[in-house]
């Protein structure tokens, strides 16, 4: 009874949200939409990540982007590319499924190695560290310029992923005049955030989820009873991480092309913002704070456009962040528990 | 045959220049209950951690059933048969109290990632199994009709009955419970000891630190005491009852 | 490596400063503040909003030109300026946040949001584009063994003296040994009657202007920029995690420390045409640390994991 109704407002929000996209662009609406609908299918998956890590599990991780990331330069760089300043093209590479496959295991091995130091420590000590390791991710890749093409970043390589595309995709693209590469991402994003649900759900419940949540709740009865408690925040930190290396692809095919700066801080905050948004430990919230994350960003960017009239670019993006800020302080004060969470499952230590 | 479940040989530990734990050789014969007293502040859940891992010695060794555990992990001691409970309950708040037990009664090779991403028949068994397990242990300590609340809807007495079951489900051989009477009714103190009664009938060892001396009284076949970090007596309620050491450490520290 | 160590001083002194800031925040209201960053730039900013002439070319929110004040003015005026917003945001944000039991998590969350948020105003108020002070450009010289401008030799010494004078505050003044009180037990401190919520705002107010003057001094050895906070305050959580919880003096040896480490590791032999990634060796430090003493160089054992 009471999910029907967060059921019903979590679509009631979506459905405002859309209303306003279209209203807000009156011209080419379904570009802008089928643009938000990506992000928000790549961030979902992202954030459905972290909820392994958070929600689950109860690890502070402050690191996600770096995992987006190994996983996105594993796989690029193991098909077809073109990489650096004289980014010549390299036309040898794996097939794209075994190069994925590839890039989530990398991403869950990064999470292996961040996680045997961090694991141990505190909750606030686990977000320095997990942060200093996402920056030195970030630092090591901009570096070795040789291999990750680094400030320059890695082009040409979404032919891969394009030349997978069904026929439908196209009749699809013509009718509803939008980007056939970008509809392509789209849909193969809003497949696995299916897939990644049914998946989640049936671990959770599972003995192996039941020793997750365990841990979250209690890890000093989880080792009086005979479980290694270390070891099952390292598989959680790996599963999440894995996941997150999957979105980190997505988002790589959907630009097109493949830079460090993609990685920052601030993705792995927005992450956070949509994953409190959508409910903490629910399955279903990264999916609706997604959406609902990138329609209140598409809509602030116009409004931002609207009343600063002499700013630059990077500044009518600063009134999107500030507002973003914004959400996430009014959020944790007066809704940490977000659309779909339930307050006896409420996570954020707020009494 | 009457063998030692439980031996420790010169077991120190040390807080800040404060000697928390000194006892220079303790045997306990398995089969039995014995109480651990002592007044506040006596070392007692500071041995507890010692013996189960959950916090490293300076010096000494601690042997369950033969084997020398001084330098395990909590988990593996809890594997090799030695099952604790906490002084401040520890159940799973925000899981309900039949997935409490569920989780302390799946086996480990059960809990693992693929078996539980591939829902093949035999898990599913497996599960339905523990499931029964964990219903008839419900129904021994009486939360049956509680199973699918969240265990933080339970009352302190009942959460020291989850806890209970949390450990009997794993069928341990030797039970260290801290303080299971601690701020629990008369009523359902008496029906905690008939448990414990049960479970050492049905051949599980049982060490507890209890602060209630009737209960320890009408339920210990011995009495350990400690006082201040070492063992001052030990023996059955008779002899420790007129003890002069005991009384005088009980009557040195303020007046209970 | 000698030709840095000037350098590694002066980055050093400014890290200090701010980590002794971000220590004794967090010593005093455990809070772990990820909105330090953007306190920093706020003194750098508001320095150099106060001190431009009205007819340099940095704009301020569209097309507020700055004030054109001296130098020395302005300076007093920024880090006034930075106590100030320490004391706001204590007693409009965190002061309800702890009368309302907020966890600390929680505040940590929150801390993200208000640091995106400022970072952020800082881009629409300051611009893109990167700022400076109206100070004249000068030579290096050789102080002792360091290659130093007169001004980073000034700078050093007045950041050196500003520890000494934090130093002898929280030693010896009434509300210096109160903080100290209440950073080594809240509950005690209170039996004994002092007043923590006075302390916690003193604490805020005193963290901000130090922060807002080590924002000032790195403001004057590169440039300030709206996001010149966010850069930093990684290398001073580092400092302050090397240095160890609970004590100032170690948050200051622990932030020179990085300083240091940052700006000499540059003259390492692999890291020939990699300086960027200086950062890098200074943060893989701080976990190296965390795992083989994570209480720090000078920390108590408090419980870390």
């Amino acid at each position: 009874m009471i999910l029907k109704s967060k059921l019903g407002i979590g679509l009631f929000l979506i459905s405002i949200s859309f209303f306003g996209v279209y209203t807000l662009n009156p011209d080419g609406p379904n570009r802008i939409l089928i643009n938000l609908l990506t992000f928000a299918g790549i961030y979902a998956i992202s954030a459905m990540g972290l909820n392994v890590h958070f929600g689950l599990t109860g690890l502070i991780n402050f690191g996600h982007a770096a995992f987006m990331g190994v996983g996105a330069y594993t796989t690029i760089l193991l098909i077809p590319h073109a990489a650096g300043r004289e980014g010549s093209l390299n036309e040898s590479g794996l097939p794209l499924l075994l190069a994925i496959v590839i890039g989530l295991i990398a991403s869950a091995l990064f999470g292996l190695i961040i996680g045997l130091p961090a694991i141990r420590l505190r909750g606030d000590y686990l977000a320095i560290v997990t942060i200093a390791s996402s920056e030195i991710f970030r630092l090591t890749v901009r570096d070795q310029e040789e291999f990750t093409g680094g400030v320059y970043g890695v082009i040409s390589f979404s032919d891969s992923f394009q030349n997978k595309r069904p026929k439908f995709v196209e009749n699809l693209a013509l009718i509803l005049d939008v980007s056939v590469g970008q509809l392509w991402v789209a849909i193969s994003s809003w497949v696995i955030v299916v897939l990644l649900f049914f998946i989640l759900k049936r671990l959770q419940h599972s003995p192996w989820g039941r020793t997750l949540r365990a841990v979250r709740e209690d890890e000093d009865a989880v080792r009086a009873l005979g479980k290694n408690a270390v070891w099952i925040k390292l598989q959680s930190f790996m599963l999440g991480a894995s996941i997150a290396g999957l979105s980190g692809i997505l988002l790589a095919f959907n630009y097109g092309t493949l830079q460090v700066e993609m990685f920052v801080p601030l993705l792995t905050f927005y992450i956070w913002a949509i994953m409190i948004l959508g409910g903490v430990g629910s399955l279903s919230g990264p999916v609706f704070g997604s959406i609902l994350f990138w329609s209140f960003i598409s809509e602030t960017d116009q409004l931002a456009s609207l009343i600063f009239e002499n700013a630059d670019g990077q500044q009518i993006a600063g009134v999107r962040f500030m507002l973003v800020g914004i959400l996430i302080i009014i959020l944790m004060v007066f809704r940490p528990s977000g659309i779909m969470g339930k307050k006896e499952e409420l996570l954020l230590d707020v009494k | 045959m009457l063998s030692n479940i439980l031996e420790i040989k010169n077991l120190k530990k040390t807080f800040g220049g404060l000697q928390a734990v000194n006892v220079s050789s303790l045997e306990l014969e398995s089969n039995k209950i014995i109480s651990l007293i002592g007044p506040n502040g006596a070392g007692k859940t500071t041995l507890f951690d010692l013996i189960t891992g959950f916090t490293k010695q300076d010096e000494g060794k601690v042997f369950f059933n033969n084997i020398d555990i001084s330098k395990f992990q909590p988990h593996k001691i809890s594997r090799l048969g030695m099952v604790r409970t906490f002084q401040l309950t520890k159940v799973f708040d925000r899981m309900t109290v039949l997935e409490n037990i569920l989780f302390a009664a799946s086996p480990l090779k059960n809990d693992k990632f693929l078996r539980s991403l591939l829902n093949s028949p035999k898990r599913l068994k497996i599960e339905s199994e523990l499931n029964e397990k964990a219903i008839e242990v419900l129904s021994t300590v009486n939360l049956i009709d509680m199973k699918d609340s969240f265990a933080r809807e339970l009352s302190g007495g009942q959460k020291k009955l989850l806890e209970l079951a949390r450990v009997i489900v794993q069928k341990p051989k030797l039970l260290l419970l801290d303080e299971p009477l601690a701020g629990v009714n008369p009523k359902l103190s008496e029906e905690i000891l008939k448990l414990i009664r049960n479970f050492s009938n049905e051949g599980i060892s049982i060490i507890m630190v209890e602060h209630n001396i009737n209960a320890v009284m009408q339920i210990s076949d011995e009495i350990v005491v400690l006082s201040e970090g070492s063992v001052i007596a030990k023996g059955t309620s008779e002899e420790v009852r007129n003890n002069e050491k005991v009384i005088s450490a009980y009557l040195g520290t303020s007046n209970e | 490596m000698i030709d840095q160590l000037g350098n590694g001083l002066l980055l050093g002194i400014i890290i200090a400063m701010a980590s002794v800031a971000l220590s004794l925040l967090y010593g005093v209201t455990r809070i772990v503040n990820f909105a330090h960053g953007e306190i920093i730039a706020l003194g750098a900013i508001m320095a150099s909003y106060f001190s431009n002439p009205r007819t340099s070319r940095y704009i301020f929110f569209e097309d507020l030109s700055p004030i054109g004040l001296s130098f020395e003015i302005s300076i007093v005026l920024a880090i006034f300026i930075c106590g100030l917003f320490g004391a706001l945001l204590e007693v409009l944000v965190f002061r309800p946040l702890r009368k309302n039991d907020f966890g600390n998590i929680a505040v940590l969350v929150i801390t993200i949001g208000i640091s995106i948020f400022l970072r952020h105003f800082f881009l629409i108020f300051a611009s893109s584009k990167p700022q400076g002070y109206p100070l004249e450009l000068q030579r290096r010289e050789q102080y002792f063994i360091f290659d130093l401008t007169p001004r980073d030799a000034k700078l050093i010494v007045f950041g050196v003296i500003i520890m000494i004078i934090f130093g002898l505050f929280i030693s010896f003044t009434k509300v210096g040994k109160q903080m100290r009180a209440v950073r080594d037990s809240n509950e005690l401190a209170n039996i004994s009657g002092i007043n923590s919520d006075n302390i916690i705002l003193y604490t805020w107010i005193l963290s901000s202007m130090l922060a807002g003057a080590a924002g000032i001094f790195q403001g004057m050895i590169n440039d300030v920029r709206w996001n010149m906070g966010f850069l930093i305050l990684l290398l001073v959580f580092a400092g302050t995690v090397l240095g160890g919880i609970g004590t100032s003096f170690g948050a200051m040896v622990g932030g020179f420390l990085i300083g240091i480490v940052v700006q000499v590791s540059v003259a390492l032999p692999f890291m020939e045409g990699h300086s960027e990634a200086k950062n890098a060796i200074a943060l893989s430090l701080m976990i190296f640390i965390l795992l083989v003493r994570p209480q720090g160089i000078f920390g108590k054992k408090e419980r870390i994991s």
